[in-house]
Parts: C-alpha cells; sequence; structure tokens
C-alpha cells in the first residue's frame, strides 16, 4: 500500500467510513480496528473539546452529555481545514439545528450557538487585524471643514459586528455572566453589537434605531448617505467605543 | 558543566492556563516551551503575553500542525505563520513530530502514525527539507507515541528517525515517555530503541506522564500527558544521561493540567536528575584522574 493510499484509508476510518482492517495495520491481541479507535477517539475528543470552549453557553443549555453528542455529529462531518484549530467551529448551528429533539426542547439553542460564534468571529478577526486603510482618529474631527462633514465616514473598529436575533441571546449572555436567569425572556428579538475591549469581546444590546446605524457604519456609509434621523443614535455608537477612525469619501 | 547552567536545562511546558501564572511570577525557569498553533494570531492576547514573557524566559516552539508525513507538501500558509511567531519570538528550537495530520485538505488535530518504509522516508525527509530552507534553521523532529503498527513497514521506528536526521540534518527532540509507552504497545525494548537513536543529535528531551487503558484483551497504554511522569521514565531518563550527559529536559502536561507548583516539582525532579549526574560525572572525572 502506497503512503497517499494509506493516509487516505486511515482519515476515511477515523470517520468510520472504513475499517481498520483496510488501513494495512497488524492485529495482535487488539484487532486492527480496536487499535484505530483510539485514534478515533483522540481526534473526535479533542475537536469537540475545541467547540466545547467555543460555544459554553450551548453547553451550558442542553448539558455535557447532549453537548457530546451534537460535537461528535459535527466533527464527523465539519473537517478541520487547517493545522491549527484556531477557527474551527463554523456551522454548528446547523449541527444543532439535526437534532429534533434538542430544537423542540430549547428552540432557541441554535440562535445562541451563532450568537457564540459570531463572538469567536469577533475575537478572531481582532486576534488577526492588520492595520490596512488610513484612518484619521477621532480628536481630529475638529479640523474637519463644514463641507466636508457629509462625506465623513465612521469606522468601526476591527471585529466589530452587529448581531440580530428574534431572541434575546444579549440578556441571556449576561444572564449567564451574572448566574441572574430568572428574569431572562428568551422570547424576544434582540439586536447589538459585539466588539473586542480590553483583551475580551464585549457585547451590547442596541435600540433597533441604533443598531440601524451601526449596519450603516458597517455598509460604510458617509453622514450624508444616512438618514437624518439616524444622525441622533450616532452619538450612542461612539459613546461605546466602537469607532476608530473615520475617513473623508470622495464624492 | 556548572551547577547553575544544568539546572538551566529544565524547562516545562507552558499552557493557556499558567499563562498569568508565568506572567505575574518569575520563576528561577531559564525557558518555557510552547505550543506554536497557539500563538499564531498576531494580535491575540496570548501573543502580546508571551512576547513580554520572552523578556525573562527562553522559548522553544513545538508545533502540532506542521504534518510532516503528509504526501502533500507542508502548507505555505502554515509556515508562513510559524516564520511569522520564531521571527518575533527568536525561539531556541523550532520542533515538531515524526507524524502526518493531513490528508486531502483535512486535517486531524492528532499525530498520527506513519509507515517506516522507503516511500514514506522519502516525503518525509523532503518536507523537514522544506520546513528547514523555509526557516532558515534546523528544526527538531520528536518520535511519538503509537498505537498502532504497519504491516509494509520495512524499518523501525528508530532506524527512520535516525536515517531522517542523518538525511535532512536536523536535530532530535527524545520523547522519552514515547518511547516507553511505545515500547509497551508495540512490544520493543526500550534500551534497543534508544541505543539507535544518534545521542549526539539529541538537543532535547522531553518527559510526561501517560495513562493506562484496560480493554477486555489487555492493556494499551495512552500518552495522555495528564499525570506525572512515571517512576519507570525517571528511571529511564537517569540512565540516558548518566550515558550521554545532559540536555535541555522539558516537562509536559497538557490534559488535567495541574496548579504551576505541581508542575514545577516535577521540574525539580528533573534537576535532581542532572545533580545526580554532576556528582556521577565529578566521581568518574576523579576515579580516571587518581
Amino acid at each position: 500500500m502506497n503512503l497517499a493510499t494509506l493516509q487516505s484509508q486511515f482519515a476515511k476510518a477515523l470517520h468510520y467510513q472504513t475499517s481498520g482492517e483496510d488501513c494495512g495495520i497488524t492485529a495482535d491481541q487488539f484487532s486492527a480496528d480496536e487499535r484505530i479507535q483510539i485514534y478515533r477517539n483522540n481526534f473526535i475528543i479533542s475537536l469537540s473539546e475545541v467547540l466545547s470552549a467555543t460555544y459554553p453557553m450551548v453547553e451550558a443549555l442542553v448539558g455535557e452529555a447532549c453537548f457530546t453528542q451534537i460535537a461528535r455529529q459535527h466533527v464527523l462531518s465539519h473537517p478541520l481545514t487547517e493545522g491549527h484549530v484556531t477557527h474551527y467551529g463554523k456551522g454548528f448551528n446547523k449541527t444543532i439545528k439535526q437534532f429534533d429533539q434538542v430544537m423542540s426542547y430549547a428552540p432557541y439553542c441554535a440562535e445562541v450557538a451563532r450568537f457564540e460564534w459570531c463572538l469567536d468571529v469577533t475575537r478572531q478577526t481582532h486576534c488577526n487585524a492588520r492595520t490596512t486603510e488610513n484612518l484619521i482618529p477621532l480628536a481630529d474631527l475638529a479640523h474637519v471643514n463644514e463641507s466636508q462633514q457629509p462625506n465623513l465616514v465612521f469606522h468601526l473598529r476591527a471585529g466589530c459586528s452587529g448581531f440580530d436575533s428574534n431572541y434575546a441571546v444579549f440578556d441571556l449572555f449576561h444572564a449567564i455572566q451574572s448566574q441572574q436567569l430568572e428574569q431572562l425572556n428568551i422570547n424576544q428579538p434582540q439586536q447589538g453589537v459585539m466588539a473586542y475591549q480590553r483583551d475580551q469581546v464585549v457585547c451590547y444590546k442596541l435600540t433597533p434605531q441604533a443598531f440601524r446605524v451601526l449596519c450603516a457604519l458597517e455598509n460604510k456609509l458617509s453622514l450624508g448617505e444616512m438618514p437624518k434621523v439616524m444622525l441622533d443614535e450616532l452619538n450612542h455608537i461612539t459613546a461605546l467605543s466602537l469607532i476608530d477612525g473615520f475617513t473623508i469619501k470622495e464624492m | 558543566m556548572k551547577h547553575q547552567a544544568l539546572q538551566n536545562l529544565v524547562g516545562v511546558g507552558l499552557r493557556m492556563p499558567h499563562l498569568d501564572y508565568f506572567s505575574r511570577n518569575p520563576s528561577d525557569l531559564s525557558w518555557l516551551e510552547v505550543h506554536s498553533e497557539n500563538y499564531f494570531q498576531p494580535n491575540s492576547a496570548e501573543r502580546i503575553q508571551l512576547q513580554a514573557l520572552r523578556n525573562h524566559y527562553q522559548i522553544s516552539c513545538h508545533g502540532v500542525g506542521l504534518s510532516l508525513g503528509s504526501v502533500a507538501r507542508v502548507s505555505q500558509e502554515h509556515l508562513a505563520q510559524l516564520k511569522s511567531l520564531v521571527d518575533v519570538i527568536d525561539p531556541m528550537f523550532v520542533s515538531d513530530h515524526l507524524s502526518w495530520s493531513e490528508h486531502g485538505g483535512h486535517y486531524f488535530n492528532d499525530l498520527l502514525p506513519l509507515p517506516y518504509t522507503e516511500e514514506a522516508l522519502n516525503v518525509f525527509t523532503r518536507n523537514v527539507q522544506e520546513v528547514q530552507d523555509y526557516l532558515q534553521r534546523e528544526i527538531l523532529i520528536e518520535n511519538p507515541s503509537s498505537y498502532v503498527k504497519f504491516q509494509h513497514s520495512t524499518i523501525s521506528e528508530w532506524e527512520f528517525l535516525a536515517e531522517v536526521q542523518q538525511r535532512t540534518d536536523c536535530r532530535l527532540l527524545l520523547d522519552l515517555n514515547n518511547v516507553y509507552v511505545s515500547a509497551f504497545n508495540h512490544g520493543f525494548d526500550c534500551d534497543t530503541y534508544l541505543a539507535g537513536i544518534p545521542a549526539d543529535k539529541v538537543d532535547e528531551i522531553h518527559l510526561a506522564g501517560f495513562t493506562i487503558k484496560k480493554l477486555e484483551k489487555g492493556e494499551i497504554w495512552i500518552d495522555t500527558h495528564s499525570r506525572p511522569v512515571s517512576e519507570e521514565v525517571w528511571q529511564l531518563y537517569r540512565r540516558w544521561v548518566k550515558q550521554h550527559g545532559p540536555r535541555q529536559t522539558l516537562i509536559e502536561w497538557d490534559l488535567d493540567i495541574p496548579a504551576p507548583e505541581v508542575l514545577l516539582a516535577e521540574a525539580d525532579k528533573a534537576k535532581r536528575v542532572l545533580s545526580e549526574y554532576q556528582t556521577y560525572s565529578a566521581l568518574e572525572s576523579a576515579r580516571k584522574a587518581s
């Protein structure tokens, strides 16, 4: 068996698509499949631990045993595509949706997973960010001519992103952090923003109006391109330290 | 070698739960080893902490994701990330494993076993050479622990490793726990293995704990890094050091990570072994002189 075939067969065996006997493994008191099971366990457990670290809220909601089953299915159907696990875990919300019992018991569970993945992406984006744009610091706003003000474009900090949900996931996040779940009403829509601040990912609930401003900023609209009613909410976004700087759009 | 210099040979694996501890409590260790891939992100808090720790410690970058045994060539993106880390940290060692972990663009986050054949040797040495050329430095290759043997292997693991070293001029990282675990799992003798490893090419030794998995048909020993170093592995370490001299020695602990004090107590044991060597070495010199 050449190396390419062996590695192909071994990879299949790790996914239970073939047995250890097809990998040219020597059997002794243990069968080839019993021996390869050790590698299957290592592979599934190690990536499940990555999911557990990325989705602590989901795990708290469904319990460890149920989480292990969902994670196992995800690992076997979503390959890691790099030699490190930093970006692993995308699509876990879709895997959760395949578990009917989980979805009927906690229909918001997949949405919580989408929320936690967004938190992780916020962290990843900050951690890999490189300065690419020549942003002008907010402190220099005073030097902008009045005629240029409609052309101002405010830029959100790296990783800063809006999140819109049919469930009160922001309240859930804060309730789990403070261990105060009694007052939580999960069945209400919520919008907010996630950002990386002071070495951690934070999230803020926003009013629908403020959320629209955030979306406009994400789309890099200039002040002149935003409806005037939005401008009142801009101070709210600025106060949360979400703005990295500004540029002046050429019209 | 002076007493203090010998003590400085012992380091510990720096894991995430201990980052704050080592940042706040300067220990008397001179070096720490990290898993390179955990520090690839240039702006992560962990990378920034590691850069700060570099002011107090030598750092060794130990990789688990190069997949040097894969038929495919080493990922250029992975290599670029590793080089970026190496350029910033200026590590004492860069190392990875005699294993593979990628096939068809899919990675398995594990150290998978190779068949010890001429074809695998050609693939492995090609990839090691490519990494060394890219990084412009020698890397250390670590012997793995393994749970399977392949029917078509034509040479032993130690012969394969020695040949890799000879063909690529890489250095070796000798994991004595892995030798001990694999020796049990495959029924070879540890001394035979160690006799086949060119000791003068070994720059670093790893020590760790393992777990015994009891099955109906017998036991398989698993390299879990979740326990103290076993007494048998300490004995193996004593014997190797006595025969070949001291080396940079690392205590690894990756699962069920204990309080830092427990890890440091294991490091102290390694230091005591090196002290024993020093005494032995002095007595030998005196005996020869008389």
